[in-house]
């Protein structure tokens, strides 16, 4: 209970009366002084039976809108009071906002006497990840004399989670991929550590071959195999051009395709594999990391991934192509093209521009049947071969041969140099996956419209099975789940499937 | 990031009941005052009389401990009560001057209680005053007074905390007993 000025002042009154009753020998005057002592005593009684029932009959409630929330998210928060009969005191209600809150309005309202009920709502956003908890609301009752401030009401929590990727999908047509990484089995016996069968010795076999124990459990040579010890040679390429920046913040394409980069890099550094890495902006290679079983080299990648940005659209040209070869972090371009002159070399633009020009201005059949053909082919295979993820896929698995696993993070915006790509990356026997994040599950406000999201849907659906049709190749797709099950529902609802 | 703000006050129910509180509270104190002047002027006479006035005067303009200062003070300047004020001086002045601690009691919802306590603080406080003021000095008397209001201020504080549960908890015994955590083993 704190006193007011006006306290103070009936204070001051009662002592200069009793003063005054000393200085000037009157005894009546601290009469004064003892009744204004018993007005004070008879007004503190009052103020503390009012404060009393005021307490026991208000009701103070704050909440927020929602009590899971994302980091910056700006959420409602609502202050009530409510009082079951009037009261004499006038009440400033202060909400207990956490500390690590932002909001430019105070939580707080306020009852005159008479009234019965108020409501505040303001806007509060958490900029910080966690569980945060509200202070109890503190309720300042008043009069002209006396102050006090009580505790009265709830205190609600909320929890603010980090913005990035929640439930990330990788599968096909919706269904989740069991597993998707873990041992390899070479499928070939060998040097190795893991034993596969004990069978007799053969002709061909070393003495060093035999399994003593067996054999002298056996009273015949016997001879264990064991699993032979492979290594996977993994290449991982991410597309981080500017239209993979497609998605809420902390949600965007690129984000969940580096949350499944990062999980296979950790699988590699896991199983002892060698794995490379190559960051494809819009104006061409923007990492290079050759394989290498290093720690150095799986920190390394781990720490591109994770700084990995949408890069700036290439000027001119949205889509990124250029008239000639992408140059990348070492200055290696791609060689003229009478070095690529070799057999079984696919022909290149120049070839088909040379062709075109060896038939001329002729107006024989032959010669009108044949240019089109050449004359579209040279204009699509200039605009491929400058495309960044063709040619920087085609540089890093130009010399490969066999055992290679490339592994390709994009999205579905360029489908004619997706499948370029995934075609020259699984020549000469190497397997290639191709991790594609769909355009539609991540534009916002991309699913208002659930039935022209499921055609999208399907498109998408469409390409993936395209070329996953292709050998040595695994095409899946990553997105958000419950944007893809709302998607699906759209379907199901139509009584189809994806 | 903007604030948005609503604020939706309600509840008008007691404006007519509040109307008639304040009626009755204004009577109560008219009715205080004609008895304070009445009072006095038996006690005091013609100054007393005045010194009601004065005191009615004040109250109409001022709170009631102001009232209550320029009524005393004008009784003590006029010097009633000046050598020996008797028991029933004190009285009938301490007892002209309760009227106006009585009269916001009206609006109260339990008055008789609230009554009581002014009563009971008023008997005790001036007649603690007037015992000490005629067996010991005066400066004794104004300060065992002052304390007496401080103490019984301090008292009702201390109620109210406990009653709301403001009390804050202190440390308990167990914890401590319990050594600290930083301090360091040998």
């Amino acid at each position: 209970m704190h006193p007011t000025r006006r306290l103070w002042a009936a204070i001051a009154l009662a002592v200069v009366l009793a003063l005054f009753a000393v200085v000037a020998a009157r005894p009546l005057a601290l009469v004064g002084t003892g009744l204004i002592g018993a007005w004070i005593l008879t007004e503190q009684y009052r103020f503390l039976r009012a404060l009393e029932t005021t307490v026991d009959a208000l009701r103070v409630h704050q909440a927020p809108l929602r009590s899971g929330i994302r980091t910056d998210d700006d959420v409602p928060v609502t202050l009530r009071a409510t009082l079951e009969r009037p009261s004499p005191l006038a009440l400033e209600v202060d909400g207990g906002l956490p500390t690590a809150t932002v909001s430019n309005a105070p939580l707080s309202l306020s009852l005159a006497p008479g009234k019965t009920s108020a409501d505040r709502t303001i806007d509060v956003s958490w900029p910080v990840a966690g569980h945060h908890r509200f202070d109890q609301p503190a309720v300042t009752a008043a009069n002209v004399l006396f102050r006090e401030t009580v505790p009265v009401g709830n205190a609600p929590t909320v929890t603010a989670e980090p913005r990035g990727p929640r439930t990330v999908h990788v599968g096909e047509g919706g269904d989740r991929l069991a597993t998707a990484y873990g041992e390899h089995e070479s499928g070939r016996r060998g040097p190795g550590l893991e034993p596969a069968e004990l069978r007799e010795f053969t002709s061909g076999d070393t003495v060093d071959d035999i399994d003593w124990k067996a054999t002298a459990r056996l009273a015949t040579p016997y001879v264990r195999e064991y699993e032979a010890e492979t290594e996977r040679r993994t290449l991982l390429v991410v597309d981080h051009r500017s239209s993979l920046a497609t998605g809420e913040r902390g949600e965007t394409k690129l984000e969940y395709l580096r949350d499944v980069a990062l999980t296979i890099a950790a699988s590699a550094r896991r199983l002892g594999d060698p794995i490379g890495f190559r960051g494809v902006g819009d104006e061409g290679v923007t990492t290079r990391i050759d394989p290498a079983t290093t720690p150095a080299t799986y920190d390394r990648i781990r720490r591109e991934l994770l700084a990995l940005e949408p890069t700036e659209p290439a000027e001119g040209d949205g889509s990124g192509s250029r008239s000639g070869p992408s140059p990348d972090p070492d200055g290696e371009t791609a060689p003229p093209n009478r070095h690529r002159r070799r057999i079984g070399v696919r022909a290149t633009a120049a070839d088909a521009r040379k062709k075109l020009e060896a038939i001329g201005t002729d107006a024989d059949a032959f010669a009108s049947t044949l240019r089109p053909f050449y004359a579209a082919r040279d204009g699509y295979r200039q605009r491929i071969e400058s495309e960044p993820l063709y040619g920087a896929v085609r540089r890093a698995t130009r010399r490969e041969t066999g055992g290679r696993w490339t592994i390709i993070c994009t999205d579905d915006s360029r489908p004619g140099e997706l499948r370029e790509a995934i075609t020259y990356a699984r020549r000469n026997g190497n397997t290639v996956m191709v991790l594609l994040a769909p355009t539609v599950l991540y534009e916002p406000g991309g699913l208002a419209d659930l039935e022209r999201a499921y055609d999208r849907y399907l498109e998408f659906e469409e390409l993936r099975r395209d070329l996953a049709r292709m050998n040595r190749v695994t095409a899946l797709e990553v997105g958000p789940q419950d944007r893809l099950s709302s998607v699906l529902s759209a379907g199901r609802q139509r009584g189809e499937f994806a | 990031m903007s604030g948005t703000e609503t604020e939706i006050e309600s509840g008008t129910e007691s404006e007519p009941a509040g109307d008639g509180r304040r009626d009755r509270v204004a009577i109560a104190e008219l009715v205080a005052l004609g008895w304070l002047v009445a009072v006095l002027g038996v006690v005091a006479g013609p100054i007393g009389v005045g010194a009601g006035l004065a005191t009615a005067a004040t109250r109409y303009a001022l709170e009631t401990p102001s009232a209550i200062g320029v009524g005393t003070v004008v009784l003590a300047a006029a010097g009633v009560g000046a050598s020996d004020a008797s028991a029933t001086t004190v009285a009938g002045i301490a007892l002209a001057f309760l009227g106006l601690l009585l009269a916001p009691t009206v609006r109260s919802d339990r008055p008789l209680l609230e009554g009581a306590v002014a009563l009971a603080s008023t008997a005790a406080l001036v007649g603690t005053a007037w015992v000490l003021a005629r067996s010991r000095p005066l400066w004794v008397a104004a300060g065992a007074l002052l304390c007496g209001i401080a103490l019984a201020g301090y008292t009702l504080h201390r109620y109210e905390l406990v009653r709301l549960g403001l009390v804050p908890e202190g440390p308990s015994p167990e914890t401590a007993d319990q050594p600290s955590e930083t301090g360091a083993e040998s």
